[in-house]
C-alpha cells in the first residue's frame, strides 16, 4: 500500500466508523447512567423537572393561564402548574 | 465498564467484523495485484464500493421499517426503532462514501469534488437522511413523531434507486457497477472485493445492533423521564406547598388520590 490517495482512503474509512463507534459507546454510557442501569457509574445529581411541560401536571393551560418562570411556556398560555403561592386569588 | 449496548450476538459479530476487516486490509492493501489502467488506486475498489453500498442497505431497511410501522396490521414501535438505526448508520456509511469517493475522484480525475450526476445524488442522499434524522429528534407525542418520521423515511428513499441508476441514465464521470450486469474484475482482486462486502456486511450489522439496542434504552429514557420528573416535580410542590391556616383542621392529603390529575392546589 505505498500510494497515498489509496493510504488515506482507507484511513478516512476507518476513522469514519470508529469516530461513530465512540459515539455509540459514549451515548450508550450516557444513558445507562441516566437509567441507573448496573454497574454503571453513578449520575451527577441533576433535577429533570425543568424538562416537564404543563400537560404533564396537569397545570393551567389557556389563553388565561399565567407564565409561570419554572415551567416551558407554550402557544395558548400554558406555564408550570399554580402552586398554593401562585394560586390566583 | 461492560457496554450497555452489547449482547451476545453484537460480540460474535463484532468478532468476525475485526477477522474480516483484517483480511481485507491485507489482502486488498499488499497481496492483490494492482490494477492495468488504475494502477495501486483500484485498492480503493475494497473500501468504497462496499461503503455505499451498505449505505443504500442502511437507507433500505429505514424505508422497509417506515413502511412496516404505518402498515396498521405490522404496526409495532420496533419498526420505527429499526429505521431510526438504520438510518443513522446509512448516513454514517453514507459520510464514508462521499470521503473516500472524493479521495479516490482526486487521483483519477484531479479534482476532489465535481458535480457529477452520481456524487450530487449521493450527497442530496446524505442531505435528506440528514433531515430525517432531524425529524427524528423533533418532539411531540411518540406515535404521531413516528408516522410522519415513517412517511419522511419513504419520501427520501426514492433518491435511492436514482442515485444507483444515475450512472446508467446520465453520462458521468463516475465510473459504472464493477459487479453488476457483467463482473469486470476477477481473480484475487474479485474474491477480495468479495469479501470487502462480507467485512462491511458484519461492521453495519455490528453497528445496528448496536444501534437498535441504543433506540430501546432512549424509549426507555423518554418514558422513564418523564415519569421521575413527575413524581419530582409533585415531591417539589410537597415540601414547598405552606399549609393554609384553613387546612390545620383538615390537612392536605399528602399525594392527590389515585386516578386524579394534580395540579399543585390545596384546597382549604
Amino acid at each position: 500500500m505505498t500510494n497515498a490517495y489509496v493510504l488515506s482512503g482507507y484511513l478516512a474509512a476507518a476513522a469514519v466508523l470508529v469516530l461513530y463507534c465512540v459515539h455509540l459507546r459514549h451515548r450508550g454510557r450516557a444513558l445507562a447512567r441516566a437509567l441507573g442501569h448496573p454497574g454503571a457509574h453513578p449520575a451527577p445529581a441533576v433535577s429533570v423537572s425543568s424538562a416537564v411541560g404543563p400537560d404533564d401536571l396537569g397545570g393551567p393551560v389557556g389563553p388565561g393561564a399565567p407564565a409561570g418562570p419554572g415551567g416551558a411556556s407554550r402557544p395558548g398560555g400554558a406555564s408550570r402548574p399554580a402552586g398554593p403561592l401562585e394560586r390566583p386569588q | 465498564m461492560r457496554s450497555p449496548t452489547a449482547s451476545r450476538a453484537s460480540r460474535i459479530v463484532g468478532l468476525a467484523a475485526l477477522v474480516t476487516t483484517a483480511a481485507v486490509v491485507v489482502l486488498g492493501g499488499w497481496v492483490s495485484p494492482p490494477d492495468e489502467v488504475q494502477g495501486p488506486l483500484v485498492r480503493l475498489i475494497y473500501v468504497h464500493p462496499a461503503l455505499a453500498t451498505y449505505c443504500y442497505v442502511g437507507f433500505g431497511l429505514s424505508a422497509l421499517g417506515s413502511l412496516a410501522y404505518l402498515w396498521p396490521r405490522t404496526r409495532s414501535r420496533r419498526w420505527d426503532r429499526l429505521a431510526g438505526a438504520s438510518a443513522e448508520v446509512g448516513v454514517v456509511f453514507c459520510v464514508g462514501t462521499l470521503i473516500t469517493g472524493s479521495i479516490w475522484g482526486r487521483a483519477s480525475w484531479g479534482v476532489w469534488w465535481t458535480w457529477d450526476a452520481r456524487l450530487t445524488l449521493t450527497a442530496l442522499l446524505l442531505a435528506v437522511f440528514l433531515g430525517y434524522l432531524a425529524l427524528r429528534r423533533s418532539g411531540g407525542e411518540p406515535d404521531s413523531r413516528a408516522k410522519r418520521c415513517a412517511v419522511a423515511a419513504l419520501l427520501c428513499f426514492i433518491v435511492v434507486p436514482i442515485d444507483h441508476e444515475a450512472t446508467s441514465w446520465w453520462s458521468t464521470l463516475h465510473q459504472g457497477d464493477t459487479i453488476g450486469k457483467g463482473i469486470l474484475i476477477h481473480g484475487l482482486q474479485l474474491e477480495t472485493m468479495l469479501l470487502s462486502f462480507v467485512s462491511f456486511g458484519l461492521i453495519f450489522t455490528w453497528m445496528l445492533l448496536h444501534r437498535l439496542a441504543l433506540e430501546t434504552l432512549e424509549d426507555r429514557f423518554e418514558s422513564e423521564g418523564v415519569v421521575a420528573a413527575i413524581a419530582e416535580r409533585r415531591a417539589e410542590g410537597r415540601v414547598k406547598a405552606p399549609v393554609p391556616p384553613a387546612s390545620v383542621s383538615a390537612p392536605a392529603p399528602a399525594s392527590p388520590p389515585a386516578g386524579t390529575s394534580y395540579r399543585g392546589e390545596v384546597k382549604p
